[in-house]
């Protein structure tokens, strides 16, 4: 399962938010429209940046890819398989977990995305669920640490932490999933210029180890120094 | 040009477990999905009868629900409350589906429970007590339901102030109803995130659960701490200054006439 080319499809793809306060009127339907006849591939071991003006729609097409999310028209494939909402929501989803764990997603806003009581459970949380042996769990929580110079913080609380700390927590949390995709929502903005670069040089190592990124930013220095291929939005 | 460790730069062979989501994640994700929706935009509604209201001060209005539920309770002659019941049910009825929908469902949630509550009294003679209290609650709830759907929130704070409400109580019900919204929308996320990095088999389904929430009201007191010297910074003394329209517009008066009828008649029905 998902080990098809290209990695992610979308094809043709339109999607309109259920306007929540508009679900009682009956007169109206209550959609707003965001994406419409929208395309995208991205190959094994690309990195693609994202790029266009605020609500455009970068987000919601990084909800679709994570299956949070799903078309009201078109095809979404991840790895040559069809992502449908019926075998995402299916009960006992073997499926949604195997989705999961290939696409890692880093939120725009990271105080959403951390929910553990230390930085070292945070990060150990999705190997423990992956059932790796203990000692497995510590070493890849141990590389991760080291990988994103987070020594100091790993007993501290993540909400205790600064933005750009937390930032640095969830990417690495995510990447402790070892996935094949890695999708960034604007993963630089709360960090300083010391920060982005840490985070930069692991994507491109994560890049050159034959894994894929995808991330919306409204850097081009960042889409440079990753030297993304660029798809431009509205 | 960093140097990753030799797991990270190998194909994850990973198959999933069996696992059930647990009966507290889904309704979690529930209540978050519902607490989202109470400080969201409400819509435009087509139905005469809501047009109508919606040239009825907040203030008068937020007299007027109360007013119907004190008479509706108090009488103890039926035909007011039955009377009642037909006003409800026809503007239920001129209401579009999906706002009949939003209204009945937690009405007759709540008139089911009522009616379980009143069943006993049957067996000491009390026979007409069920159909009694399920009536007056459908009225009551119907009533309090349209109110909370058909005026924004916005209006409905501006309009305590209208009638009278100290600042403090104004504040409480401003920030509190920002903040179901928010911690709404919040919640849905850590959902989400919970969700997207639980791979395999968690058998700590309720500590996880518990781990959402925890993160969820430490959020909620920081948000809370930053928003209320927000509102420091930008001149907030403690004091609500709301807009204030005329009070003696020609709805306004039909409506008040109609309260006062309404007050009328459940007095004459004793």
């Amino acid at each position: 399962m998902f080990d098809g080319d290209p990695l992610v499809e979308l094809s043709h793809v339109c999607f309109a938010y259920r306007d929540v306060g508009a679900d009682v009127t009956g007169a109206e339907p209550g959609r707003r429209a965001v994406l419409n006849d929208f395309n995208l591939t991205v190959n094994r071991g690309e990195c693609v940046a994202l790029l266009g003006p605020n609500g455009i729609g970068k987000t919601t097409v990084m909800r679709i890819i994570n299956a949070l999310e799903f078309p009201t028209a078109g095809e979404y494939r991840f790895g040559g398989t069809p992502v449908t909402r019926v075998e995402v929501e299916k009960r006992n989803s073997r499926f949604a977990k195997a989705l999961h764990q290939r696409i890692g997603f880093v939120f725009q806003n990271s105080d959403t995305q951390l929910f553990c009581p230390s930085v070292g459970e945070e990060i150990a949380f999705g190997p423990t669920q992956m059932g790796l042996p203990d000692a497995e769990v510590e070493r890849r929580v141990n590389d991760i640490i080291r990988l994103f110079d987070l020594e100091r913080f790993v007993d501290r609380a993540p909400y205790r932490l600064s933005g750009g700390e937390k930032k640095r927590v969830a990417v690495a949390c995510v990447m402790s999933l070892n996935p094949d995709l890695m999708v960034l929502d604007e993963p630089t903005d709360s960090l300083d210029s010391e920060n982005t670069a840490l985070v930069v040089r692991v994507l491109k190592a994560y890049v050159e180890a034959g894994k894929t990124v995808l991330i919306s930013t409204h850097h081009h220095d960042i889409v440079e120094a990753l030297g993304a291929h660029i798809v431009r939005m509205g | 040009m960093a140097s990753l460790p030799a797991w990270l730069g190998e194909p994850e062979r990973y198959e999933p477990v069996d696992d059930r989501s647990s009966f507290i994640e889904h309704n979690l994700a529930h209540l978050g999905g519902m607490l989202e929706q109470v400080g969201a935009p409400l819509p435009v509604t087509h139905s005469p009868v809501d047009r109508a209201l919606c040239a009825v001060s907040p203030s008068l209005r937020i007299i007027g629900v109360p007013a119907a539920i004190v008479c509706v309770n108090a009488t103890r002659n039926m035909l007011f409350a039955y009377v009642m019941l037909a006003v409800v049910l026809v503007m239920l009825a001129m209401r579009p589906a999906r706002m009949i929908v939003a209204i009945v469902k937690p009405a007759l949630a709540v008139c089911v429970l009522s009616f379980i509550l009143s069943a006993p009294s049957v067996f000491i003679g009390q026979y007409s007590a069920p159909v009694r209290l399920v009536v007056k609650a459908f009225v009551a709830v119907s009533l309090v339901i349209a109110l909370a759907r058909t005026v924004p929130w916005n209006h409905l704070i501006a309009g305590l102030k209208g009638v009278g409400c100290p600042d403090s109580v104004i504040y409480v019900c401003d920030v509190t109803v920002q903040f179901i919204d928010i911690l709404g929308r919040s919640m849905v996320s850590l959902l989400d995130a919970l969700r997207l990095r639980s791979v395999g088999r968690d058998s700590h389904k309720l500590m996880s659960a518990g781990r959402v929430m925890g993160a969820l009201f430490l959020r909620a007191n920081t948000q809370a701490k930053q928003m209320a010297e927000a509102m420091v910074c930008r001149g907030f003394n403690g004091h609500y200054h709301v807009r204030r329209d005329p009070l003696v517009t020609v709805p306004n008066a039909i409506y008040a006439l109609v309260i006062a009828a309404m007050i009328a008649f459940a007095v004459y029905c004793g």
